[in-house]
């Protein structure tokens, strides 16, 4: 069955994908306009629709390493690898619950932004942009190294070679994508993508249930029969095992899967696109509802694979599950739902990596060189040049990296992306929107804090060295026993951030806070209050 | 209403009143014509017969209300849909055999801890979304037209 996969179908899939590489191109040239601004690059000029927003957050949130990795991941590990959609799920209701709107009133383009504006202090500014752009460069490669994972499954072409020119093309088309139309082009390719995930997916899982008499009960007892571990399959601990740190990674990485995403600067950069904060909660609620369904498609599609085509013949295809959910469409739906199944993947890969290297330019050119270089005076035009410049220099070192690391184990990229976010986003976040004691200090100890705690940990963990299954296996550095830090920098994001705060030694401006505070609960600009008040 | 409280308490409603602030603490609006009365030593008009800071007071409760539920209900739903989450990542490590324990079918309690997840998030995404409409937005647009002021569209 892998020979068709490899030959037999990738003729339609390039021709169909070349084509739907002319449009998004098109696309974004028709859709961007002569007089650009930098707030037209970075947000769209905040005049999305809602729910067209909540589609392009939900397309913008569910990487393809979840779009493809995880029914693979169900059919291998069963119960295991549900947390990875448990956490996107809740990850996204603390977003819409506790961040949306909040964020939206006092925000401008980024996170930067939201922590600089609140606390009057540039340094914290420059601080919330080195965080955010960390993030989305890790986040990114990983992306990159999955597309060239895709290379082999969907295009037909094995080998490092066909992978390299996978993710160079890619990446190119990705570069000249996004510097030209920003965030209305991202925007374009992300609702494209949500419909064929969904429909795709939706149709794939029909059919799945279908072929089982839709019955669900019979679905988890085949998975349970045909994966070979029988009951064990659908219980907690496949892929830990009994040991101590086995069950506290497994944790770590539970909380990681929590509060990482919630915090995602590329979602948290969409939120900006709207008008009011209103319309940024809706937003985030049409994309919740999305999740749940794709979440319920996901459950039946790794469910699916293991009861239709067996665990054994999943693992030999592709040791990580990747290539389950091609599989499973070959077998139910033929040439055609292949096809459909292969441009989503591309899709994903596209509308995921645009909008995390628009991100990362974002805050490379509004919070670091417009805001902390030069101190707030650069024009907009050169300002949007050095934004355009930033997504050519974040994609080739995303590219660059992604080449170094092709076909390597690169689990620690996403681990390390959430828990920077869980430990360096989440606490000056909420700090900043819920405790009117939060200071500048405290903004920055827990920024840097859990920005170099969590790289640390993640250096010296075992993802990284001294086990058969990490990055590099012929080098033994490991000092700290846990593959997710998230479970010790997380809460040692918000003990600095509380703990700055308190040795401050200059006081909060509780005033300034209470207007603040006013204003994101009445969504009415305060700035334009204080200027209209003149005697 | 309570006409004695003093200019310097009224805008600060979330902490202390800021002295070094003074009557300044929200921007502008609160200039009523009694505080320039009191600059050129005239004196002091009873604030309640002043329909603009009578109109500001009503702004200031209708604030502190909206303030308090932004944030206790908000807080308990997501409170609870996040124990929920970190009770089943706890019990997957430490009680195993709970988990298995089958209750219908292959139905057993991990998996059904995985429903019950799914369903308290579909709730809560449910609940906000009414709880904004109902409660939320109503109360920040009489602020909002207590102060006279369009909702924010930037």
């Amino acid at each position: 069955m892998t020979a068709a996969l490899q030959s037999g179908h990738s003729a339609p899939v390039f021709v169909i994908f070349a084509v739907f590489v002319s449009c998004a191109l098109f696309l974004a040239i028709w859709v961007t306009t002569d007089a650009i601004t930098p707030r037209d690059f970075y947000i769209g000029d905040g005049r999305l629709a809602p729910i067209q927003n909540g589609i392009a957050i939900f397309g913008v949130y569910l990487s393809a390493a979840t779009v493809l990795g995880t029914p693979g991941l169900i059919a291998l590990t069963g119960y295991d690898a549900l947390g990875y959609l448990k956490g996107a799920i809740v990850a996204l209701v603390v977003n819409l619950l506790l961040i949306a709107g909040r964020y939206h009133s006092t925000g401008h383009y980024t996170i930067g932004d939201r922590l600089g504006r609140r606390l009057h202090t540039r340094s914290v500014q420059v601080a919330g942009g080195v965080a955010a752009l960390g993030i989305c460069l890790v986040y990114v490669t990983a992306q990159m190294v999955g597309a060239g994972a895709l290379a082999a499954p969907v295009l037909g072409l094995e080998g490092p070679g066909a992978r390299r020119i996978m993710v160079v093309s890619l990446g190119l088309l990705l570069i000249l994508y996004v510097a030209i139309g920003g965030m209305r082009a991202t925007t374009a390719v992300q609702v494209v993508k949500t419909v064929l995930v969904l429909g795709g997916g939706g149709w794939l899982s029909m059919l799945v249930v279908s072929k089982i008499g839709w019955n669900p009960m019979l679905l988890l007892s085949r998975a349970a029969d045909h994966s070979g571990l029988g009951d064990t399959f659908l219980q907690p601990g496949v892929s830990y095992g009994d040991g101590t740190m086995g069950k506290l990674d497994s944790f770590s990485l539970q909380l990681a899967l929590l509060v990482g995403p919630a915090v995602l600067p590329h979602v948290l950069g969409r939120l900006r696109t709207v008008p009011t904060a209103r319309a940024a909660r809706r937003s985030v609620e049409v994309a919740t509802w999305l999740t749940l369904a794709f979440c319920l498609m996901v459950t039946i599609l790794g469910f699916g694979a293991a009861a239709l085509l067996g665990r054994t013949a999943i693992k030999v295809n592709n040791a990580t599950g990747n290539s389950a959910v091609l599989m499973l469409s070959e077998s139910l739906g033929g040439v055609i739902l292949i096809t459909l199944i292969s441009c989503l993947a591309f899709t994903t890969v596209l509308a995921v990596a645009s909008g995390v290297i628009l991100t990362a330019s974002t805050a490379l050119a509004h919070d670091i060189y417009q805001v902390g270089l030069m101190k707030g005076k650069a024009s907009e035009k050169s300002e949007l040049l050095v934004a355009r410049g930033a997504v050519v220099l974040v994609g080739l070192t995303a590219i660059g990296l992604s080449l170094f690391a092709q076909g390597q184990n690169i689990a620690f990229l996403v681990t390390l992306a959430f828990a920077v976010g869980g430990s360096a986003v989440l606490p000056p976040l909420l700090y900043s929107m819920y405790w009117r004691h939060f200071t500048a200090k405290g903004a920055l100890w827990s920024v840097y804090g859990g920005l170099i705690s969590s790289v640390l940990l993640v250096v010296f963990s075992p993802a990284l060295s001294g086990s058969p299954t990490s990055m590099l296996p012929h080098l033994d550095f490991a000092a700290f026993p846990l593959s997710n830090p998230a479970v010790v920098t997380i809460p040692l994001g918000f003990l600095l951030g509380w703990l700055g705060s308190v040795l401050d030694s200059r006081e909060p401006d509780m005033a300034e806070y209470a207007e603040k505070e006013a204003r994101v609960l009445a969504d009415v600009d305060v700035d334009r209050l204080a200027r209209s008040s003149g005697p | 209403m309570n006409p004695s409280v003093p200019p310097s308490r009224r805008y600060v409603a979330w902490g202390e009143p800021d002295a070094s602030r003074g009557p300044d603490a929200w921007p502008g609006r609160h200039r009523s014509p009694q505080g320039r009365g009191r600059q050129d030593g005239s004196p002091p008009r009873e604030p309640g017969a002043d329909p603009a800071v009578a109109q500001q007071l009503q702004a200031d409760l209708a604030l502190l209300r909206l303030g308090a539920a932004s944030r206790r209900p908000v807080f308990t739903v997501t409170g609870a849909v996040v124990s929920l989450y970190l009770l089943d990542a706890l019990l997957a490590g430490a009680a195993p055999g709970l988990m298995a324990m089958h209750l219908a079918g292959p139905l057993n309690v991990a998996l059904a801890l995985n429903l019950l997840q799914y369903g308290t998030s579909a709730w809560a995404v449910w609940w906000y979304a009414r709880y904004g409409r109902r409660v939320l937005d109503p109360q920040a647009a009489q602020v909002r037209a207590w102060l006279g002021e369009e909702e924010d569209t930037r």
